[in-house]
């Protein structure tokens, strides 16, 4: 029980960092996404789908109270994020090494991005599309993977300091 | 909990929060998320303000050299410029003072001082007007309120040369201003100091008596201050007294004169 309660209140945490830290750094270093490798570190580390789903809707949801796009785009590019990772995890990047983190942090990241956009663009959304850039857009996602990645790395290291069960599993051949 | 359960349960949520927020049902929920982010976000966007002053510090140490080298040199330029405006203030107050005597006068040419007699034991200054401007051998040339500094030696079509009044080989009728019948001739001694000399002895001289010239040479007018007598040597055997006279002006450090060309 106190798990959830935990990501409850991870989630607002979470969603005020985003918001009102990360988001007034300067380019690219606002491009980090805070609520997205939070996701993606405990869907890596726990396996847990519904505790990632939690976390990404109470999170989720605290980010759609402070953008400017309709309500429920950011909710539903988190469950298709988080889905996605979650089948990529179960079916590609199974050894659960830093390498599978990183593949699983970039794809992640251009998933998100594009089903924000296909959301903004079916729905044309006209005071979102002309403050969005493509090509600016499309661009910004290289700096976004690299923090993200570099943000993953540096957790993962830290976990499996501090615990055996993060090691990554590598077939050896005799 | 199988995936395509959550699934379910997820889009089922996401469909009954939008529904929620569109129609406003999710109102009170939403304000207090909305105020819970205000209050913490306004902490961190500080938080934020705070870490990009300490990022912007140590990503500007090298402009913070460029700007000190900058304030380093804008220094020395308003040193420079500060002592200009010295050099300027003092020459305005020589000026007026200059002015002061010369307002009845009929002419005079103002000039420069560019520089010093280069000949050993004289005491001779150049400036920088000449026999183009009027200026001729033997005019007198002050500075300050009426103090007279020397008489011009030489001139040059821009150029002159003044014999100061401590140059040894100058000679000029004075007389103390306290009484019109003392008279004597001030010669200079090797640019060092000045003597009253050929004072007779039934005259009275005194410290501190200002001795002004006599006006009885041609081309040197009454009035002009030399000097103030500083002591007095008397002696009951000589046939004059003399007196050292104690100039009131820096005569090495004259920078604008007045040669007075009626």
């Amino acid at each position: 029980m106190w798990r959830w309660l935990v990501l409850l209140l991870l989630g607002p945490i979470i969603a005020a960092i985003q918001n009102s830290l990360i988001a007034n750094f300067n380019y690219p270093f606002n491009q980090l996404n805070l609520t997205l490798c939070a996701l993606l570190f405990l869907l890596f580390t726990t396996d847990n789908l519904a505790a990632t789903l939690s976390l990404a809707f109470c999170a989720g949801w605290f980010i759609e109270l402070s953008t400017a796009a309709p309500f429920g785009f950011y909710l539903f590019s988190c469950f298709l994020a988080v889905f996605s990772a979650n089948w990529m995890c179960r079916n590609i990047f199974t050894n659960r090494s830093l390498w599978a983190l990183l593949a699983l942090g970039a794809i992640s990241a251009a998933i998100l991005r594009l089903s924000w956009w296909l959301a903004i663009m079916l729905f044309s959304v006209k005071f979102v599309l002309p403050a969005v850039n493509p090509r600016d857009y499309w661009f910004s996602l290289l700096p976004e993977i690299i923090l993200n990645n570099l943000l993953l790395t540096l957790g993962l290291i830290l976990a499996q300091r501090f615990t055996k069960k993060m090691r990554g599993l590598f077939l050896i051949k005799n | 909990m199988s995936g395509k359960r959550l699934t379910i349960i997820y889009l089922f949520l996401l469909l009954l929060v939008a529904v929620g927020h569109y129609l406003g049902w999710l109102a009170a929920p939403e304000n207090l998320g909305r105020f819970f982010l205000n209050r913490t976000g306004q902490s961190l966007y500080n938080i934020n303000l705070s870490l990009r002053d300490f990022l912007n510090r140590w990503s500007s140490l090298s402009q913070l050299s460029d700007a000190n080298q900058n304030c380093i040199s804008r220094l020395r330029q308003l040193a420079y410029n500060q002592a200009e405006l010295q050099q300027s203030r003092e020459e305005n107050m020589q000026l007026r003072q200059q002015l002061n005597f010369l307002k009845n006068r009929r002419a005079f040419i103002v000039a420069e001082v560019v520089g010093k007699g280069s000949e050993p034991s004289t005491s001779l200054l150049i400036i920088n007007v000449g026999a183009a401007r009027g200026v001729k051998i033997d005019q007198p040339v002050i500075a300050g309120e009426g103090f007279l500094i020397g008489r011009v030696v030489k001139t040059e079509d821009n150029r002159a040369w003044v014999r100061l009044i401590n140059d040894n080989q100058s000679k000029i009728a004075a007389t103390i201003l306290s009484s019109r019948k003392t008279s004597g001739v001030m010669i200079g001694e090797h640019g060092l100091s000045i003597r009253l000399t050929l004072v007779p002895q039934n005259e009275v001289l005194a410290a501190e008596d200002l001795v002004i010239t006599s006006g009885l040479e041609s081309n040197l007018p009454r009035g002009l201050i030399l000097g103030q007598v500083e002591t007095v040597a008397k002696e009951p055997y000589e046939p004059f007294q003399s007196a050292v006279i104690k100039p009131l002006l820096n005569l090495q450090q004259l920078s604008i004169v007045t040669v007075l060309t009626d």
